[in-house]
């Protein structure tokens, strides 16, 4: 399948308008940044580390502001505009007009991957974390990684749902489990060990040691998740597509 | 040339047959209306444009620049016209300025407004414009006149004529073929036995030809007379005040009564002899109308006028450039 650069170009400019005129996509990372702000004002600004108990506000908020957006925001932002394109006929329109299904999903998909990356770094400073105690290139190679599993996660609910009710129903289970996890890892030590193998239960692990006196190491276990997840995202989106196609 | 033709085509979904025995030929600068359901229009253009192979038959496509415009198709309504005609034309690479034929699709007082606040009209004419952007050789188009005001349906047929200055085809179906007789030159009408069957439309009389037919015709009263219909096994009688208009479909005249056709075995000729005294008018070669049944009389461009019936408000009979002259006389206006 060939490419086209100014077919993507003109169709990640496009989406750009339509995504930021979008409400109900672009409250998601909105309320992230706001969630944020309120839990980094409300809450009492904690840091301790006893008897290998540890809690930091700024973590906590960071962790919830980043899961909330890469999960919640991040899904939604690739499914609904799939799922609405689907609904109102304007991806036949488009799939009718010389543009291949590669080049819509290239072209779709950067749009909301710069926002998403753009909103996690702001979250860095609204969590009340500086840019100088977080390691930039890890803080950036985790989240985009992250990020870009959810939109995939997002491509595939969208393929399999006709409108967009479908989409929403199809998320919220995914999106509840996913932005659950640093709650329940806080809580439920049991099933901390099992949530590490989510790749927001790494995102998790990584706000964690980034604010702890020891920071964050990578290690094989989580390189291994997040690459896990990836491949695994993308082999069920190719599937996905193949067996549906992008307008069915 | 030739840019498409369809051989016996048949195409079955779901264990159901949709579209049998289908033999059509588009070629340049062709304008054909197809008379057929919505489910019918889209099995169609589907197999036109190749995305679905037909389930017996043959397909010959001379060109890959066909594009399809379907009556539920969605424009993005966050996008004002030009940011959306815009993105096309990049699409497209269109190499000309939009704003050289925003006259032509009327689309000027809208330009910066928003696709969500245009009316239906509007909207239509955005499609059109879009597809024009990519030069296409076929064009296929389901039912645009559908739910169109009476303004809409005059810019819309002014676009139409601007997309087709080249050597574009256009294939437009509708559920009516009078939206089709103010659209195209060679109309089918699709029936699953037959496939598609080709509308008498005979090339218009002069005036001076039909001015010597009339003189030459002697003026005979009729008191008594009823339209015979036979169905099975049964004779209908209809009084020619019940007839909305008459119309020949394939050399068969049928009979239009409030929502239902029934075919008669007079032709449109003997039709026309007998209920000239009954107030019927032949408005077209192929329609006979009952002038106590129209309530306007609409021109949407210089060379088509439309007659619109009392209680049927989409019900359009079509009316010859030169039969007005003779319609204005009738009636006094």
């Amino acid at each position: 399948m060939r490419i086209s650069v100014k077919k993507v170009r003109a169709i990640t400019a496009m989406k750009f308008q339509t995504l930021l005129n979008n409400t109900g996509v672009m409250l998601g990372p909105i309320l992230a940044l706001g969630f944020v702000f309120v839990i980094k004002n409300i809450m009492p600004d904690v840091d301790v580390n006893n008897e290998g108990v540890s809690f930091s506000t700024n973590a906590f908020a960071l962790s919830f502001g980043i899961i909330f957006n890469i999960a919640i925001a991040g899904i939604s932002m690739s499914s609904a505009p799939l799922a609405e394109e689907k609904e109102k006929n304007t991806l036949r329109v488009l799939m009718t007009s010389s543009v291949n299904g590669l080049e819509y999903l290239i072209g779709t998909l950067l749009p909301p991957f710069l926002l998403l990356i753009l909103v996690n770094l702001l979250m860095i400073p609204v969590s009340g974390s500086s840019f100088g105690n977080i390691p930039f290139g890890t803080f950036f190679i985790m989240t985009t990684a992250a990020s870009l599993i959810s939109l995939i996660i997002g491509y595939i609910i969208g393929i399999f749902s006709k409108n967009q009710a479908q989409a929403s129903l199809l998320s919220m289970p995914i999106t509840l489990l996913l932005t659950s996890v640093p709650a329940v890892k806080l809580f439920q030590e049991d099933l901390s060990a099992i949530l590490d193998y989510t790749y927001t239960g790494v995102l998790t692990n990584y706000v964690n040691g980034i604010v702890s006196e020891s920071g964050y190491i990578w290690n094989a276990t989580d390189i291994s998740v997040l690459i896990g997840w990836l491949a695994a995202a993308l082999g069920i989106f190719v599937y996905a597509y193949k067996k549906n196609g992008l307008d069915r | 040339m030739t840019f498409v033709s369809l051989d016996q085509v048949m195409k079955e979904e779901a264990h159901r047959i949709i579209l049998k025995n289908v033999d059509l030929v588009i070629g340049e600068s062709s304008h054909i209306g197809i008379k057929m359901s919505n489910e019918e229009s889209v099995m169609l253009f589907d197999l036109i444009t190749g995305r679905i192979p037909p389930s017996s038959g043959h397909i010959y496509r001379e060109t890959e620049s066909i594009f399809s415009q379907m009556k539920d198709e969605g424009l993005y309504d966050s996008l004002t016209v030009q940011s959306y005609l815009k993105f096309f034309k990049e699409l497209a690479d269109y190499p000309d300025p939009l704003e050289e034929s925003i006259a032509a699709f009327s689309l000027l007082d809208v330009w910066g407004t928003k696709i969500k606040k245009l009316t239906d009209d509007q909207k239509r004419r955005v499609s059109l414009f879009r597809m024009s952007l990519f030069s296409p050789d076929v064009l296929l188009i389901e039912n645009p006149l559908d739910n169109l005001s009476g303004e809409g349906i005059e810019l819309y047929l002014k676009a139409v004529e601007h997309v087709r200055s080249g050597i574009t085809a256009t294939v437009i179906t509708s559920n009516s073929i009078e939206d089709l007789l103010l659209l195209t030159s060679e109309i089918y009408r699709y029936n699953q036995a037959a496939g598609l069957e080709k509308t008498d439309l005979f090339a218009e009389e002069t005036d001076d030809i039909l001015m010597q037919k009339k003189e030459s015709e002697a003026f005979k009263p009729n008191r008594v007379f009823k339209v015979t219909c036979k169905l099975a096994d049964k004779t209908i009688f209809f009084s020619p005040d019940e007839i909305d208009y008459i119309e020949s479909v394939n050399s068969v005249s049928h009979l239009r009564i409030n929502e239902e056709y029934f075919p008669t075995d007079l032709t449109m000729n003997d039709l026309e002899e007998k209920l000239h005294t009954f107030g019927f008018f032949r408005c077209h070669r192929s329609y006979l109308v009952n002038l106590q049944r129209v309530s306007e009389l609409i021109s949407y461009s210089k060379n088509s006028y439309t007659l619109i019936l009392k209680g049927h408000p989409n019900v359009k009979v079509p009316l010859s450039r030169t039969r007005l002259e003779e319609m204005k006389q009738l009636l006094d206006f």
